[in-house]
């Protein structure tokens, strides 16, 4: 029983007080510095379009008085206002179509004794990881009423006169919007479903309720709030959905916010000022609804999340279970593998005339778009590989990082700013790429980043960080705050606690968000299609070009590069970050 | 007894010719360029590039002319030419947006813009080019009604919207036209394509000009066409591949640069695919172009105007894209000559104000819109 | 080495810390002995945590100062503070904070790292503390694999390792089962014993101040209450607060009306219409006049079935509860409900009618 004494305490190492004035400490310096970067890209772009909204374009088309003409407009105009129904009518549609596919997959994977339910989930999420551009342009060729091939088809074997389908509508956006959104709903409410105590539904029955009652009473309004947070990020989403009305609706008579506000920023009527009004309707619109998701739905989330892992109750369907396998393998056939062979298939002609020639068949689009080194080569195409790859690793990798700051600003401090931090994370969410891209150009036009890739670098980072940031805020509120005070009381610094402690504690929810990023940027079009250059070109500005100015075999050859590159970085991401990795 | 004079003259007689031939030769050289330009190309090689900012120019023409301008210069391997090619809107749209923000990226705007052109101009955006080559284009392009603005905007080429049709399509076989009335006759119900004037200024011309020059009513046309139900598009080639695929067959205004570039892509469509020419006119839409006052590149970008405006340069991007050159004696190409129309024996329209035209625009583009959205 | 200071080891002067418009901390002033053990007790929001974070550093404070070992450790009239990593202090949280991805041993050789102390060293050292707390065998394990009793020790011996100044224990014994709770109880005081760190523990749990601690401060609504060793707390309570937290005890409101010797006098209580004169002995501060709080422990309070000199108390027994070595009873008195420890023997029941009888060495009069 000795009594250890402390050697030479109080001389050679006493610890010296520092001034509590010299509040220059690592942490306040980097959350000084990262507060301002996310400031100023949030904040700037949006100042700098409500600006121009209140400047009139006069007719010679150079000079601007300031007015309230261009909000009058909103409602004036011909097309405006339809088109702001039509997107209506897109969110509302695409929403239900969505959550539909959602909820019932979701809870076939989930719940019921459906078999290769495990193997069949990562296909149900494919569509999510793809460009909706991309599968716009694939429904175009299979289902366009006069040249789509299920068309073609049912005109030749089924006899049918004039189409059995016309997916070059409004109903085509909802569709398509629909279907491509879909996994977004089914992640809400399949980590529900997932996680939920199996005793309160237990309890329930133990009561006498059947399973339709139960069902209904108690775990649809448990799942209710994680069904209403995917619903309206999908409502938000579709809103601020640009590639596909551009190519299903538009150009037959459809606009809708989002192509008028690319029209007017860059059509022939170029009036960007008009576009910034705009942009301000659909950024309110969406912002409101992300406010009312994250304010009042969002904190509702009813299911404890424990470490124990729950076993919830399956339903036993008997030999309806080959029927919700069945219905899981058509969803999967028509969301993800009609629209990859349709496209495969008209890549491979030279020229396409609604019927395929097998006689024909020639790999040429491919060189022409891929093979930056041969002569023939599209420029806009190749630059699109190499500039996209480029943009999703530095501008992951850059995001990241700053969710990470931004993440344990919010987290892990106290007081005004981390909560301003916060809102300013969500900001960005509420508004299309399109309008957050119009307000980057005017604001960064004068800068040298202007006409390289670091503005669309810039705009892409502005807009997904957010996702980023809220992988790496789901595991963190997981963790502890005391495994990060424990390692400051062992004497480890603010930044040596990070690099020890709280960033390998994270890399899951890092790892999930960097994956996600990559491929979010890699099919990004809203924004890099505002922005871009020659040189700068991405992978779907490539596509939008080769839409625009060459052929749809061309086309088709860079949406299938696109498509197998994103199939690819699926593939990785499932193989090392594990199921629950997904799961928002 | 050999004086010196006499002792000159044999010397001279022998130097003669090779004077001669090295004098010669000298002027031989010299009268590819003018002096404008040979003034020119030191500062352009310094420069090392030109940015070309137009919606017309394929990845394939703007190689061949990129490569053609270079060699013809001797501007050395290392010259960067870039061909940015965006739609109408947009390239306006960047070229205007440069201007208010002083921030330039662009040398050369070529597009089919007048009104833009002019207020720009007036601004001092653009700068006076000395072109020893514009003379040659001047009189047929005013004679076409074209705007023009020396020194600060010429207009090296124009094209022209001509009935386009595809004869394998059924009920197509016996098709042709060649005035306004065939293509909205009312047994090509559900065959047509309209093209659709709120997207595009060149449409909105087109109309314009035939309305002024009396050969066409628009108010009844737009009713005849609406009564076939068209397809309404505006960009050439997506409503080039409804007539290849059949989807819709008959187009009336579309481009022989478009017919011309899928043939090469599938030599077999030369024979079913085919274009026409209208009685009652041609609109002929110049596409102007400018140099832009503060460019990166200012040289190099002068030199290509030169470029452009010479048989050399035209050659080159006539070929390419199958369009219309109003200098004087021009012969296109063999292969591009079946899509192209004569130009001396066709009639040619144009609009007495461009810039005006603005102001009408808005007014014929709302009536299309009421008939057609 | 004990020097002069070292009686004042830990030295916390007029401290506050405010949460909004709520004054969590309110104007505490405390000192520690080196190598002592004390323990802040009180229950939720009184302040007890609020003060350890200050301590620790975690916390700024808004008033005060505090020093260790005659480090400044912040002071805010000075305009000083240290930041927490510089305050050489070993902390056991309530969640154990064992990093999940390193192991035991990888745990405990963290605050070394951070010093730099030679690996082999290092090596030595965690060996030593491990063997010290019982995990020697345990080195390697991943924290995941550890149950809530394994962690608490990796916690402790973590935070001992680097031989800190000072040790702050935050409520780390308030998630483990009751058995393992009692038997910890024991185990951690004797190795902060063995290794004589001056120590300051937080709990809401008396039972665990009372064994464990040299000295214990009670505190509520951000003030202390008392100060001193369990013993003193127990017995001699300052006032009613205290004579509740600390165990049972029965509380009458009265007022004192003699006071005979330093100490000792009498208080009357009204109940129920009447006065009944208690001589009782009398706490600090408690003066002739004062109102005043009496406080009886339950088994200070026997009940019997006769009146004997008839100055007892006459009640009802409302419930008698059989404990094994006790029964608890409940016995009406007018308005009042006593509580009383009867022996088992006496066979109390329900309705009986019995008579309470206070021995006035251990009635106490407190401050209400």
């Amino acid at each position: 029983m000795s009594v250890q004494t402390i050697p030479g305490a109080a001389a050679a190492d006493a610890p010296q007080s520092s001034r509590w004035r010299s509040l220059v400490t690592q942490e306040s310096v980097s959350t000084l510095v990262v507060s301002v970067i996310v400031g100023a890209a949030v904040i700037l772009p949006l100042i700098t379009l409500v600006v121009s909204s209140f400047k009139v374009l006069d007719s010679g088309g150079f000079d601007t008085t300031w007015g309230f003409d261009n909000y009058k407009r909103l409602f004036t105009d011909r097309i405006i206002p339809k088109a702001f129904v039509n997107t209506l009518i897109i969110s509302f549609g695409s929403t239900v179509v969505a959550t539909f596919f959602g909820v019932s997959l979701a809870w076939i994977n989930a719940r019921t004794n459906c078999p290769w339910r495990e193997r069949l989930e990562p296909y149900n999420l494919i569509p999510f990881f793809l460009s909706p551009f991309v599968g716009a342009i694939a429904w175009h060729n299979l289902a366009s009423s006069k040249t789509g091939l299920l068309n073609v088809w049912a005109r030749e074997y089924l006899g049918i006169e004039t189409h059995l389908l016309n997916v070059n509508n409004l109903w085509g956006v909802v569709w398509v919007t629909g279907i491509f959104f879909a996994p977004l709903v089914y992640l809400f409410v399949v980590g529900s479903l997932r996680r939920m105590d199996p005793s309160l539904e237990d309890s329930a029955r133990t009561t006498g309720a059947g399973l339709f009652r139960t069902t209904m009473t108690v775990t649809l309004p448990l799942v209710m709030p994680g069904i209403l947070s995917g619903a309206i990020i999908v409502f938000v989403t579709a809103a601020g959905e640009f590639g596909v009305p551009f190519k299903l609706s538009a150009p037959y008579g459809w606009e809708t916010l989002t192509t008028q506000i690319f029209s007017k920023a860059v059509g022939d009527d170029a009036n960007h000022y008009l576009g910034a009004t705009m942009s301000m309707a659909l950024g309110a619109i969406c912002a409101a609804f992300i406010y009312v998701q994250q304010r009042y739905i969002a904190p509702r989330s009813f299911t404890t999340v424990t470490g124990k892992g729950f076993r919830p109750n399956v339903l036993d369907l008997g030999p309806w279970k080959w029927v919700a396998f069945g219905y899981n393998i058509a969803f999967i056939m028509v969301a993800v593998v009609m629209p990859i062979l349709c496209l495969f298939i008209v890549s491979l002609h030279p020229v396409w005339e609604g019927r395929i020639f097998l006689n024909e068949l020639t790999t040429i689009n491919y060189e022409k778009t891929l093979f930056w080194w041969q002569s023939g080569a599209i420029k806009a195409a190749t630059n699109g590989i190499y500039n996209s790859f480029f943009l999703a690793f530095v501008g992951a990798s850059i995001a990241m990082v700053l969710s990470l700051v931004v993440s344990h600003m919010i987290h892990r401090t106290k007081g005004f700013g981390a909560r301003l931090l916060d809102f300013l994370c969500v900001v960005p969410i509420g508004f299309p790429g399109i309008v957050l891209a119009m307000g980057v150009l005017v604001t960064y036009i004068q800068t040298p980043i202007y006409a390289t890739l670091w503005i669309i670098m810039l705009g892409y980072i502005t807009r997904f960080f957010p996702y980023g940031q809220r992988n790496i805020s789901s595991v963190m509120l997981a963790i502890s705050e005391e495994l990060d005070q424990s390692s400051r009381m062992a004497g480890a610094s603010w930044f040596t606690t990070l690099r020890r402690i709280t960033i390998p504690l994270l890399k899951p929810g890092i790892f999930a968000g960097w994956v996600l990023l990559f491929i979010i940027f890699l099919r990004e079009l809203s924004i890099s299609i505002i922005l871009y250059t020659s040189g700068t070109e991405t992978l779907s500005v490539g596509v939008y070009y080769l839409a625009n100015f060459e052929n749809e075999p061309l086309t088709c050859a860079l949406s299938i590069a696109q498509t197998v590159v994103l199939l690819i970085c699926i593939i990785v991401f499932r193989r090392v970050a594990g199921r629950e990795a997904l799961t928002a | 007894m050999h004086s010196r004079k006499s002792t000159m003259r044999p010397i001279a007689v022998v130097a003669a010719p090779f004077v001669a031939l090295i004098v010669s030769a000298g002027i031989g050289l010299s009268a590819e360029l003018s002096p404008q330009e040979k003034k020119l190309v030191e500062g352009a090689k310094k420069e090392g590039a030109v940015t070309l900012l137009n919606p017309i120019f394929s990845d394939r023409t703007g190689e061949l002319l990129g490569k053609a301008f270079v060699q013809h210069y001797n501007l050395g391997p290392n010259f960067k030419f870039n061909n940015l090619r965006k739609g109408t809107g947009q390239t306006v749209a960047q070229v205007r947006q440069e201007i208010l923000a002083r921030k330039f990226t662009v040398d050369i705007l070529l597009v089919s813009a007048p009104a833009f052109f002019d207020e720009a101009a007036k601004r001092g955006a653009f700068e006076a080019l000395d072109s020893a080559y514009w003379k040659n284009h001047a009189d047929l392009s005013k004679t076409a009604g074209q705007y023009s603005n020396y020194p600060y905007v010429v207009v090296p080429f124009a094209y022209s919207f001509q009935p386009v049709w595809n004869s394998a399509c059924p009920g197509m076989a016996n098709f042709s036209a060649d005035n306004y009335n065939d293509v909205v006759k009312a047994d090509l119900k559900g065959k047509t394509i309209a093209s659709d004037l709120t997207k595009s200024i060149t449409y909105t011309n087109t109309a314009i000009s035939l309305a002024e020059a009396g050969a066409l009513d628009l108010k009844t046309y737009w009713d005849k066409l609406k009564a076939t139900d068209p397809l309404v598009e505006f960009r050439t080639e997506p409503k080039m591949q409804m007539v290849i695929t059949c989807q819709r067959p008959v187009d009336m205004w579309n481009l022989s640069g478009r017919v011309y570039q899928n043939v090469v892509k599938k030599t077999d469509l030369a024979k079913t695919i085919k274009i026409g020419s209208y009685k009652e006119g041609q609109v002929m839409l110049g596409n102007q172009a400018a140099v832009i006052k503060g460019g990166p590149n200012p040289n190099a970008a002068r030199l290509l105007i030169d470029f452009m405006l010479k048989k050399e340069g035209t050659d080159i991007f006539i070929e390419g894209e199958a369009m219309y050159s109003f200098m004087k004696g021009y012969s296109p190409p063999p292969e591009t000559k079946p899509y192209v129309f004569d130009l001396t024996k066709t009639r040619l329209l144009g609009l007495k104000d461009w810039v005006g035209a603005g102001k009408t625009a808005a007014a014929v583009r709302d009536a299309w819109q009421a008939k057609f959205q | 080495m004990v020097n002069a200071n070292d009686n004042r080891y830990v030295e916390v002067q007029g401290l506050v810390k405010w949460f909004g418009n709520d004054r969590a901390v309110d104007d505490i002033s405390f000192s520690i002995p080196r190598g002592k053990f004390l323990t802040l007790l009180g229950p939720s929001g009184c302040g007890k945590t609020t003060t350890l974070m200050s301590i620790a550093g975690l916390h700024t404070i808004d008033a005060g100062s505090i020093r260790v070992g005659g480090v400044v450790y912040t002071s805010k009239a000075e305009g000083l503070f240290l930041p927490p990593e510089k305050r050489d202090i070993g902390m056991v949280f309530q969640s154990y904070a064992i990093w999940p991805h390193m192991t035991v041993a990888q745990n405990v050789a963290y605050p070394l790292e951070i010093r730099k102390v030679a690996r082999a060293e290092i090596d030595e050292r965690v060996a030593a503390v491990l063997r010290l707390v019982g995990l020697a065998d345990m080195a390697d394990k991943l924290a995941t694999q550890l149950s809530g009793g394994q962690q608490q020790r990796t916690a402790l011996a973590r935070a001992i390792v680097s031989k800190p100044r000072l040790l702050l224990f935050d409520e780390p014994l308030s998630n483990l089962d009751l058995k393992l709770r009692e038997q910890m109880r024991v185990e951690l005081k004797r190795i902060q014993h063995e290794v004589g760190i001056t120590s300051i523990y937080v709990t809401h749990d008396q039972a665990e101040a009372l064994v464990m601690s040299d000295e214990i401060i009670v505190m509520s609504k951000g003030r202390i209450q008392q100060k001193g060793g369990p013993h003193q707390i127990y017995a001699r309570p300052v006032n009613a607060y205290v004579s509740n937290f600390i165990g049972v005890a029965n509380l009458l409101k009265g007022r004192v009306v003699e006071v005979t010797a330093p100490g000792r006098g009498a208080v009357e209580i009204e109940e129920g219409g009447r006065s009944i004169r208690l001589p009782c002995r009398l706490a600090d501060g408690i003066g002739p006049g004062a109102d005043a709080v009496v406080s009886i422990r339950p088994e200070n309070v026997r009940a019997r079935r006769e009146n004997g000199d008839g100055r007892a108390l006459e009640g009802e027994v409302i419930q008698a509860i059989f404990l094994g070595n006790c029964v608890d009873c409940r016995v009406r008195w007018g308005e009042y409900e006593w509580k009383v420890l009867a022996h088992p023997r006496d066979r109390l029941r329900e309705g009986e009618k019995v008579y309470l009888r206070l021995d006035p060495e251990h009635t106490l009069a407190v401050l209400p």
